[in-house]
């Protein structure tokens, strides 16, 4: 019998929290920008060490700070995957902020770091930019290109087991 | 009256079920389901709170579900959903708000890409007024610790050249002069550089 286990996207609107989902789920992309108003659910049925696991992704409406978002939003959650854009400082300013509230409110729930559009990266601004705290132990994805986001999927899942 | 209970009541789906999921009632107005059908197979969304519902956890009072994207037995819409835990069994309650969300949407998307252009653009001056300190930081630099020293260096070796110089002595102060020189132009040459605007 499949584990059913719920999975949060958060993180600030515009960082690729619904194309990561597509990416994963539907293996699509689509450079467009298409803001999320509510909440998308979606499913997919993974292996996870021999394991038959329901992932249920919740991708909800971009918020500055997760104390925004709807509590009913995240009742049941297993894990979440906090989404930052490597571009916009913005959204990855506050990011140990963000990090302390879910600890608090949500102890014990495991938390995957992303910084999605990991395909900017260049020469001059590379991953090292982000190898201090709060973001080592980050996964750089791209939802455009497919890079390393069955990865993060995968570690999310082995972590919730 | 009757318009008016005709344009909610299809709007609005009422939907007991047990705790186990076991479907008892649905008033069939947005979604079409039948009796044989568990609540937590309808749709992720209700999967996802299947544990919770079965043990009622956080359900002691109702609890609201703003803008949810549902597609069940072939129809979609955006719906305000409330479920709350009655007498032994689940209540929920959908309100199909499709068409107020896509307009919802369409003002969201606008307001949006505002707020990114505008971010992008804070970003670009931002990197703009950093460039021109940091060039305005190397120029001081330069003008301070290299070209003032070197201006005195030349000047006082053109002092040293209306002195009287062995033939040997001549021959490194024409060395001396000659590199001091260079290294003052070059130094003057990165200067004007740095006065050019790279990005004109």
């Amino acid at each position: 019998m499949s584990l059913a286990k719920k999975v949060v996207l958060l993180g600030h609107f515009g960082v690729g929290k619904t194309s990561l989902l597509r990416r994963y789920v539907d293996e699509a992309f689509s450079e467009e920008y298409l803001v999320t108003v509510g909440v998308h659910v979606k499913k997919k049925d993974v292996l996870v060490d021999g394991n038959e696991m329901s992932l249920i992704i919740w991708d909800i409406e971009g918020n500055t700070s997760i104390d925004k978002a709807r509590n009913s939003y995240l009742l049941g959650t297993h894990g979440f995957i906090y989404v930052f854009d490597i571009t916009r400082p913005e959204s990855y300013e506050s990011i140990q902020g963000e990090l302390d509230y879910l600890e608090k409110h949500f102890k014990g729930v495991p938390v995957c770091k992303v910084g999605n559009k990991a395909d900017l990266f260049t020469q001059e601004f590379s991953e090292s930019f982000f190898k201090d705290e709060p973001f080592n132990g980050c996964i750089f994805t791209s939802a455009k290109t497919g890079d390393k986001v069955n990865e993060l999927f995968a570690e999310i899942a082995t972590n919730m087991l | 009256m009757s318009e008016q209970n005709t344009f909610f009541s299809k709007r609005i789906q009422e939907i007991h079920a047990k705790p186990n999921g076991e479907l008892t009632h649905s008033s069939n107005s947005i979604f079409p389901l039948k009796m044989s059908d568990n609540l937590y197979k309808l749709h992720p969304f209700f999967e996802s709170l299947e544990y919770e519902f079965r043990n009622g956890i956080g359900i002691q009072s109702s609890l609201a579900f703003p803008c949810v994207q549902l597609e069940m037995n072939g129809k979609e819409a955006i719906c305000d959903i409330t479920i709350k835990m009655e007498r032994g069994f689940l209540a929920v309650l959908l309100f199909d708000y499709s068409k107020h969300y896509e307009h919802l949407h369409e003002a969201a998307q606008e307001k949006k890409s505002s707020m990114l252009s505008e971010q992008e653009h804070e970003l670009r001056l931002k990197h703009l007024e950093e460039k021109k300190a940091y060039l305005g930081f190397m120029r001081a630099r330069l003008d301070n610790s290299l070209i003032v020293e070197m201006e005195e260096m030349v000047h006082k070796i053109q002092l040293l050249k209306k002195t009287d110089l062995t033939p040997e002595q001549r021959e490194l102060f024409d060395d001396v002069e000659k590199t001091i020189g260079s290294f003052h132009l070059r130094a003057i040459q990165i200067r004007e550089e740095l006065n050019f605007d790279f990005d004109s």
